[in-house]
């Protein structure tokens, strides 16, 4: 079993290679789609092996990078109780994208395709590395070719938007590099051994003892990072133009899979290394997050173009996720990893739903549609599910995170308050987007030119229904889910609790 | 000193002989290739010369390669039984003999490289250009491993009179010709000041010695006083006039632009891995004034660098100002280890100074010669505007031009990013905090402009002509499959290169 993942990660490594071979586009997207189902279907192992109940890393593989003096480093790959839900969402939305793109894609097939293989590697790798130098390698991997999806194949602005983008997002990386070099200069004494320079990732969450002046630096570090990345107020300007600007196929990527490393990144490093200073700063994060929520929800409203109300309802929902993670207890935590898969399955959908509109229509104007429902019945059942899915009804899958993340923020008497102010955003989640879908969907058709729509085709509905399984399957069977990530969140919740003083 | 008594003087043992064979197998390679320039048949001439310089370099870079294998122990063996005469002047160590190595293969790469370019100039000088190149390489040995400044200066001289006339070789374009003069003038100017303070330094210490990286951070070592002090920081001027640090930097920009692209290569690439590393073995001799001084100027030179890159619309210009930029970062751990105490400080900052002059040696020459064989086709090519659409008319120069750039701006998995991390690594073990924060927001400001050429050559349709270009000559293509494939594969697994440079003797 142990070898699984590095027969995975080597495949994913071949494919773009494979990927870029041929020259009629026919093939390419074959292969394409080939390997990134094989990819998924080889992370199901992760899914029945780390079952219920399971605890510490499984599936790992390490062998020998480099060694500067002392330090030893190790390439390190591994699953445990975060990033399984992390890596089969990656594994499960790529696919879905391969299927979806060719659509939108008709230029240039053969680089899309190399490029979106080259970023699902990066993505995988990111939530499967448990080494420092491994995990920043494909951080940077993951950044590039979004870049230049983003730039190639995007809307009329691309280029200021990959720009700001990339420059964002690297000011960011280099924050933490500087972070990383910091801290593996920190010896970690494992137990029964003499202190140790190191850079494997679970040494430092579970042995490091760093001081508290160092701790508030490396958390400044890394934590700036991840909220570029996430993208939290104040950073968050990049992310609507990126998403505005990115063809279909990189929005849901973006939504669905690189905006949860940033969140994935404070609780697999934040808090487990530095718990002095999370205890310092995490009433701040959380206002943060709250005024994330409130703010992104407010922006939402008062958006004309489709694409935009839901790249700013991203960062309404990424607010909790941050809310939730410095809630520091079982709760929020369970929630903010429930949440990151729920908003990156809902998300897509909603990136993928406006996508073929727009292949449609050539328009996201709101006020370019109305009475859609009529002419477009499945698009209409689809549309109305995800939003739901998306603004928390209760059997769907964002009613599950959410509410543990308020749970979670009103257990402490202190935070309770931001946990009044998040509940607000439920109401106002309801209120933009079941307004979007009155304006979309309903009422009287005005423009005769959505009189001529076609409804969805078998192949988009192909895509689609997956992603509905999967906001009722959370919706309705959570503990499947939370059973996966118990143990671990609760040692990461327990390192806190002891580290922090 | 050197030995008053001419026969112990002469003496060399079987080991130094070995240390000496790549300079020496050089030099003859030279002159045979002189040879046979001036005397073979006219038809066999160009391809003999040309044989005869690969063929030397490939011995000599075999032979320098032999003497630091540690399976064969060989390095231990030179060190312990090096004679009287060349211990004194010549330094065996880590990062001479890699750094010696550096140069050779750097001048088989740029020669590799022309080949094409020379058989399609309106005036080829075929016979000089190699012999040149040979000529520069024998120069970087003698810089690199130069233990005393008498051989230090004849290295440097050899070397800078070479790329003066390298430079102008193209005498019919007066581009060419200009950037030869203004580097001659330039350079001849800087050789004099060298000079000047070896005098001084012999008149202070009454030792023309350079004392070598192992005493930098000796305690109580005493730094140069009086005259000494002048005479070193003349030295050290001299240096970073070669090294393009500022603001002894103007020169740079004007000679890249105008030198052959060849040329820029090799000596934007070469130049710097000779000039850092006798900046390295002169360390122990900068006096404390210069010291004080020396962040400053690390981050004047980063600045400078950087934003004169961004707003150069030349490929030439552009990588001449990263190329100050990147003496700028160099500078970084240079800086660590001459202000740095303790005994990790030169091991950590000799290392990552080395690492990063090979990251960018390679890189730097991958990125020029994509720039050559572009502006060979159309001199339009050679500018920012020119390569808008680069990647539909000729994919493959795109591509590695675009590698160039990621691992130019440091990022993974290119080599340029291990390069980075080493330099930041050792700024942080000397606790350089403003130096490392200046370096990593001017990173940031860098990669615009990388990352302009990659959105030209990508993202922007052409301008007027977008057809396909014809496929990169052959010569070309190894050295840009060479250096493509090092800073990729050595990206992916630092260790090749790494563990090579863990054997510092300190």
């Amino acid at each position: 079993m142990t070898f699984l993942p590095l027969l995975g990660a080597l495949l994913v490594l071949m494919m773009p290679k494979r990927g870029a071979a041929g020259d009629d586009s026919a093939p390419l997207w074959w292969t394409a789609q080939v390997i990134t189902t094989i990819t998924f279907l080889l992370t199901i192992p992760f899914w029945t092996g780390y079952g219920p109940g399971a605890e510490g890393v499984m599936f790992q593989v390490s062998v020998p990078w480099f060694r500067l003096q002392t330090l030893h480093v190790d390439f390190t790959l591994g699953i445990d109780g975060l990033s399984v839900l992390l890596v089969l969402l990656t594994s499960f939305i790529s696919m879905l994208v391969f299927f979806s793109a060719r659509s939108h894609i008709k230029e240039r097939e053969r680089e899309f395709l190399a490029w979106m293989l080259t970023m699902q590697c990066g993505m995988l790798g990111v939530f499967m590395a448990l080494d420092f130098f491994a995990f920043y390698v494909f951080w940077e991997v993951m950044l590039i070719p979004l870049y230049f999806v983003v730039g190639i194949w995007g809307g009329p602005r691309r280029l200021y938007a990959a720009m700001k983008f990339f420059l964002y997002t690297v000011a960011g990386s280099l924050l933490m590099l500087v972070a990383i070099i910091w801290l593996v200069s920190q010896p970690v004494a494992l137990p029964g051994q003499e202190p140790v320079l190191t850079s494997s990732i679970l040494a430092h969450a579970e042995h490091s003892q760093l001081a508290s002046g160092i701790q508030h630096w490396l958390f400044l570090g890394f934590a700036i990072a991840f909220l570029i990345q996430v993208p939290t107020v104040p950073f968050h300007t990049w992310l609507p133009d990126a998403h505005v600007e990115a063809p279909t196929s990189g929005s849901v990527i973006l939504a669905g899979v690189v905006l949860k490393m940033g969140t994935y990144g404070l609780i697999r490093f934040c808090l487990p290394m530095f718990p002095i200073a999370t205890h310092t700063f995490a009433p701040w994060l959380m206002g943060i997050g709250a005024v994330g929520i409130i703010y992104g929800a407010f922006l939402a409203w008062a958006q004309q173009d489709l694409k935009k109300l839901v790249a700013y309802s991203s960062i309404s929902h990424l607010g909790y996720i941050v809310l939730g993670t410095f809630a520091l207890n079982a709760y929020g935590l369970q929630g903010s990893v429930l949440q990151m898969v729920s908003h990156g399955l809902a998300t897509p959908a909603l990136f993928l739903l406006v996508g073929m509109l727009y292949e449609r229509r050539h328009t996201r104007r709101i006020a370019d549609f109305g009475g859609i429902a009529r002419v477009m019945p499945r698009f209409a059942v689809f549309l109305v599910l995800a939003t739901l899915a998306s603004i928390g009804l209760p059997g769907l899958s964002g009613f599950v995170g959410e509410f543990l993340i308020l749970v979670g923020a009103f257990i402490d008497g202190e935070t309770r308050w931001l946990g009044v102010v998040a509940a607000l955003g439920f109401v106002l989640g309801a209120i933009y987007m079941l307004s979007m879908l009155r304006r979309v969907l309903f009422g009287p058709i005005v423009d005769p030119a959505n009189r001529e729509l076609k409804d969805l085709s078998g192949r988009e509905c192909f895509v689609l229904v997956p992603l509905v399984v999967m906001f009722f399957w959370i919706g309705l069977g959570s503990k499947a889910f939370t059973k996966r990530t118990e143990k671990t969140l609760q040692k990461i919740e327990q390192r806190y609790t002891e580290g922090r003083g | 000193m050197l030995p008053q008594n001419a026969e112990t003087w002469l003496h060399l043992t079987p080991q130094d002989w070995s240390i000496l064979a790549p300079a020496l197998t050089l030099s003859v390679g030279a002159l045979l290739a002189l040879a046979a320039d001036l005397f073979a048949p006219t038809s066999m001439r160009a391809g003999a010369t040309r044989l005869l310089s690969l063929l030397a370099l490939g011995v000599a870079i075999l032979l320098t390669v032999y003497q630091y294998i540690p399976a064969t122990n060989k390095a231990a063996q030179i060190v312990t039984q090096m004679g009287p005469s060349l211990r004194d002047v010549w330094s065996f160590r880590m990062e001479t003999v890699i750094g010696s190595l550096m140069i050779q293969v750097l001048t088989l790469l740029t020669l590799i490289g022309s080949g094409s370019w020379l058989t399609r100039e309106d005036d080829p000088h075929h016979g000089e250009f190699h012999i040149l190149c040979l000529m520069f390489a024998i120069g970087g040995i003698l810089l690199v491993s130069a233990k005393h400044l008498m051989l230090a200066f004849v290295g440097l001289e050899l070397l800078s009179i070479s790329l003066y006339v390298l430079v102008a070789i193209r005498r019919n374009r007066y581009q060419s010709v200009e950037a030869g003069l203004k580097y001659f003038l330039l350079g001849a100017f800087a050789g004099a000041i060298f000079l000047y303070g070896t005098a001084l330094l012999y008149a202070g210490n009454g030792s023309l010695s350079l004392l070598g990286i192992e005493s930098v951070n000796r305690p109580g070592l005493p730094r140069p006083e009086g005259l000494a002090a002048l005479g070193g920081a003349l030295l050290f001027v001299a240096l970073f006039f070669k090294a393009s640090v500022v603001p002894f930097h103007m020169w740079t920009p004007d000679v890249y632009q105008g030198a052959p692209t060849p040329i820029t290569a090799l000596m934007s690439t070469g130049t710097k891995v000779a000039a850092f590393l006798l900046l390295l073995a002169a360390a122990p001799l900068i006096p404390r004034e210069l010291l004080v001084a020396l962040p400053t100027i690390t981050i004047l030179t980063i600045v400078v660098g950087n934003l004169g890159a961004l707003v150069q619309g030349d490929l030439k210009r552009l990588i001449a100002y990263s190329g100050i930029a990147h003496a700028g970062y160099l500078m970084i751990a240079f800086s660590a280890l001459c202000i740095g105490t303790g005994p990790q400080v030169a091991a950590h900052s000799v290392r990552a100074i080395v690492f990063y002059l090979a990251a960018y040696g390679v890189t730097n020459l991958a990125a020029l010669f994509v720039v050559a064989q572009l502006e060979r086709r159309d001199p339009s090519l050679g500018t920012l505007n020119g390569i808008k659409g680069l990647a539909r008319r000729h994919p493959s120069s795109a591509v590695v031009l675009t590698i160039a750039m990621l691992s130019l701006a440091g990022i993974p998995p290119t080599i340029g990013f291990w390069g980075k991390y080493l330099v930041l690594a050792a700024a942080l073990h000397t606790e350089l905090y403003v130096l490392t924060t200046v370096g990593l927001l001017f990173s940031v400001i860098g990669l615009y402009y990388y990352l302009r050429v990659v959105v030209n050559a990508w993202f922007l349709p052409g301008e007027g002509d977008d057809t396909a270009l014809e496929p990169t000559d052959l010569a070309t293509k190894v050295t840009l499959a060479l250096t493509t494939a090092a800073i990729v594969i050595v990206g992916i697994v630092p260790s090749l290169l790494l563990n090579t440079l863990v054997h510092v003797k300190l």
